[in-house]
């Protein structure tokens, strides 16, 4: 057999080679679309289970509170505000992710990461203010007299602190499990489908 | 530094022709998944001191030569190989079929060739000048050609065997 037509017939293999490649960037973008798809229908689900918890708790918590009428009205009105800020986060989500138009797969995968990145940031930040914030106010309400530098609020805060760390850790495995995990498999598909 | 799609767009057929020759059809997916893995992590510390395309050819002969069979990973894609053909040309003449089997039996002849002999007969059937075949393969320039014939000549003796090119 001839160099010349070996070499000939080496060349007439880049057609297949084309038709492979063609091949696997459709079935990669089949498949990035499809667990997409499903993995933001998982997210949207979390987002009302939690929305619904949160307007439940947002009723019961006050109630803790409901011998004094100051610390009722206070923890009520801190409560409201802080399901109105996640409400609005939250609706702002599910909007912007519907109306996400762009035809090219990898490109809209892209924007929604985005999204779907602020999102937990937000997340995260309010989870990181409301926390301290009702350590504090348990602390004042739980003590008649609240004294910063006494000897029984620096026990409580002694015994609370690991309360609050607790409470820290489950808050951010709870945030995990529900969106960041979500968000790491988002940019997993992203770069799969980048780098064939 | 260049996206990576778009060189990939560019030197996917080094890819496919090296993958072919070194891995059956069961393997093939797997190193080719595995060679798009090691660009595109080498890509980020690219110097530039080399082609692009010489450095590709090395990446991939590399990731070819040291490929592991056992080492499986999960199919991103499975496309049959063997299927290629068909997806290529639907309607094919005689002569077309007889190229598509030709090319076959190109590629089970190569892969019968030792590793070595297999990357300085790759690299010369695409056509890779002597310097660069040394710079790839990291041997002297002086040691290439005597190389390439050697290949060639074992290539010429399996195609043989093959019973190739019925003519």
């Amino acid at each position: 057999m001839e160099d010349n037509n070996i070499k000939s017939l080496w060349k007439k293999s880049d057609k297949q080679a084309g038709a492979y490649y063609g091949k696997i960037e459709d079935e990669l973008i089949k498949k990035a679309s499809k667990e997409s798809q499903s993995l933001f229908a998982r997210i949207k689900r979390n987002i009302i289970i939690e929305l619904w918890v949160s307007v439940i708790l947002a009723i019961a918590l006050p109630f803790i509170f409901w011998k004094d009428k100051m610390e009722f009205a206070i923890v009520a009105v801190l409560v409201v505000a802080l399901l109105a800020v996640t409400f609005y986060y939250y609706l702002r989500y599910l909007n912007q992710i519907k109306t996400v138009n762009e035809p090219n797969v990898l490109e809209a995968l892209k924007i929604k990461e985005k999204i779907l990145s602020a999102y937990v940031k937000r997340l995260y930040l309010l989870f990181y203010i409301a926390v301290p914030v009702g350590f504090f106010i348990g602390l004042a309400f739980g003590d008649q007299v609240f004294v910063f530098f006494s000897l029984k609020t620096l026990i409580q805060v002694a015994v609370a602190t690991p309360l609050l760390i607790l409470v820290f850790w489950l808050g951010r495995k709870y945030i995990y499990a529900l969106y960041t995990k979500h968000l790491i498999h988002l940019r997993e598909i992203i770069a799969g489908v980048e780098n064939g | 530094m260049e996206d990576f799609k778009s060189i990939i767009d560019a030197h996917h057929p080094i890819l496919y022709k090296i993958g072919r020759s070194y891995a059956s059809a069961d393997d093939f997916d797997d190193l080719y998944q595995e060679m798009l893995i090691n660009l595109w992590k080498g890509l980020q510390n690219f110097s530039g001191k080399s082609k692009l395309s010489t450095w590709i050819y090395r990446v991939v002969l590399n990731t070819a030569l040291t490929y592991n069979r056992n080492k499986k990973r999960k199919k991103v894609a499975h496309v049959p190989v063997e299927q290629i053909e068909n997806i290529v040309e639907t309607d094919t003449k005689q002569h077309k079929q007889n190229q598509e089997n030709d090319i076959k039996q190109l590629y089970v002849a190569i892969r019968k060739l030792p590793k070595d002999d297999r990357s300085i007969m790759l690299l010369y059937l695409e056509e890779k000048s002597y310097d660069e075949i040394a710079e790839i393969i990291g041997i002297k320039r002086n040691n290439v050609a005597v190389k390439i014939n050697r290949s060639k000549k074992k290539l010429h003796e399996l195609l043989k065997e093959n019973d190739y090119g019925r003519q």
